[in-house]
């Protein structure tokens, strides 16, 4: 059974966004650009683009409405977002790819 | 003065066809202190990342590397040291030039291309998701940024090293938008190189192209995936993946390797063509100013190769160790 329990979301912002690193149940993971880690950790040696990927999960299932609301948190908190894409997990695996 | 390069020895068959290399770099009076660093399966075995944080490190310090092929391992949560490399050091432009070779027949005798495959971006962003029960999707990046720069490294080598023409390959039929901008971005580009001929041509119709007029073709520009798939068939053209030089360029680092797999059932036979590695080391030399070692490295190569003296892959006998000792023999004589 397919369980939500974070989203992707993609930020237009010229450079590392400064997105809470928790918030409810969400926890952020890492923040990517074009699929590479830029947070946390050493910085790749790569030119950053402006649009980054910031994964928040959270430790066990959310709702959709919890969801809805952490995006329009940031919305409200200037962030300006170009995609979002829910998180599942299937029996205990992620169903979603890990960056680099 | 000693130059400095990073040494991955790789994985399976990398650390045979790295002894030869470095015997024949030796031999041509190249003096390079290597730095070996850490990569590849001793790495996950030992319970770190297949390339860990140090040897990403050592690398953008010096700036230069060789590397052997490695192992990915099988299995869910493995990345590719490969990709990982060259996004963590954001290795943007793989060239691979292709050309045929002096003993290793081929039905596609003049072939000569060089083929600039964008690195970083396209479906190796490996952003991908189950959407719901039985949906995956995955995301294809492309940015004008991304395809300026290859774009850009493509014309620069061509006039520099006086080529007649570069073509975009790409699937903007298709793929309206992404390789659309891809597309759009070259044009653009290439209006800063009224010099040098361009045109474009979709990905599938080159192909074909390829095995029916591949002398019509130079200096080949292509968004990523497309890239890696006409670079194993180009390879195939010149002779197969055993005797393909390969390299990584970024604006602070350069990696030169091999660009086949690391073949672990040969592993400690003595079996494997150490050319794949060797011309990719030209190409280390010649980016290192090495432009004479580089020449006299292609020529023992060659004067090998016509004496007959060839691995298995060429339907040869000649051993690892015993071609690379022929092609330094042919340097010191």
């Amino acid at each position: 059974m397919f369980q939500l329990v974070g989203a992707d979301i993609y930020l237009n912002s010229k450079s590392i966004p400064d997105v809470p690193h928790e918030k409810g149940n969400f926890k952020l993971i890492f923040i990517s650009n074009r699929g590479t880690k830029c947070w946390p950790g050493p910085p790749p040696d790569m030119e950053l683009l402006e649009n980054f990927q910031c994964r928040y999960e959270s430790s066990g299932a959310v709702s959709e409405q919890e969801v809805d609301e952490f995006i329009a948190g940031l919305t409200q908190a200037g962030f300006h977002w170009t995609k979002v894409q829910r998180l599942y997990m299937q029996d205990g695996e992620r169903q979603y790819s890990q960056p680099y | 003065m000693a130059h400095k390069a990073c040494l991955i020895r790789g994985d399976g068959i990398g650390p045979e066809i790295t002894d030869a290399v470095l015997s024949i770099i030796d031999a041509a009076g190249v003096s390079i202190e290597w730095i070996e660093v850490d990569a590849g399966l001793k790495c996950v075995e030992a319970g770190e990342p297949i390339v860990p944080d140090r040897t990403i490190a050592k690398i953008a310090e010096v700036g230069l590397a060789l590397k052997a092929p490695m192992t990915t391992p099988v299995g869910k949560g493995s990345v590719s040291p490969n990709v990982t490399l060259r996004k963590r050091l954001d290795l943007y432009a793989c060239v691979r030039p292709v050309k045929t070779l002096p003993g290793v027949p081929t039905p596609f005798e003049g072939l000569d291309l060089v083929i600039f495959r964008e690195n970083t971006e396209d479906v190796y962003s490996q952003i991908e998701y189950m959407q719901q029960p039985g949906v995956a999707f995955g995301t294809k990046v492309i940015t004008e940024a991304g395809s300026e720069r290859i774009a850009r490294a493509a014309f620069e080598y061509a006039r520099k090293n006086r080529r007649r023409a570069v073509i975009c390959v790409h699937k903007a039929n298709i793929q309206k938008i992404c390789d659309g901008l891809f597309l759009r971005t070259f044009q653009k580009v290439a209006q800063d190189y009224p010099d040098i001929e361009t045109w474009d041509v979709i990905v599938d119709a080159l192909c074909m192209q390829l095995v029916t007029k591949w002398r019509n073709f130079d200096v080949l520009v292509l968004p990523n995936l497309y890239g890696d798939i006409v670079s194993d068939l180009s390879a195939g053209m010149m002779g197969g993946l055993g005797v393909a030089p390969g390299a990584n360029f970024g604006s602070k680092a350069a990696i030169f390797e091999a660009v086949h797999g690391s073949a672990p059932k040969y592993k400690g036979l003595d079996k494997v063509n150490p050319m794949a590695l060797l011309l990719s080391a030209t190409l280390m030399l010649r980016h290192i100013g090495e432009e004479k070692a580089a020449k006299d490295i292609e020529g023992a190569v060659e004067k090998t190769l016509i004496k007959g003296i060839k691995t298995y892959d060429l339907h040869g006998s000649a051993k690892t160790s015993e071609f690379a000792a022929a092609v330094a023999s042919e340097l010191k004589g």
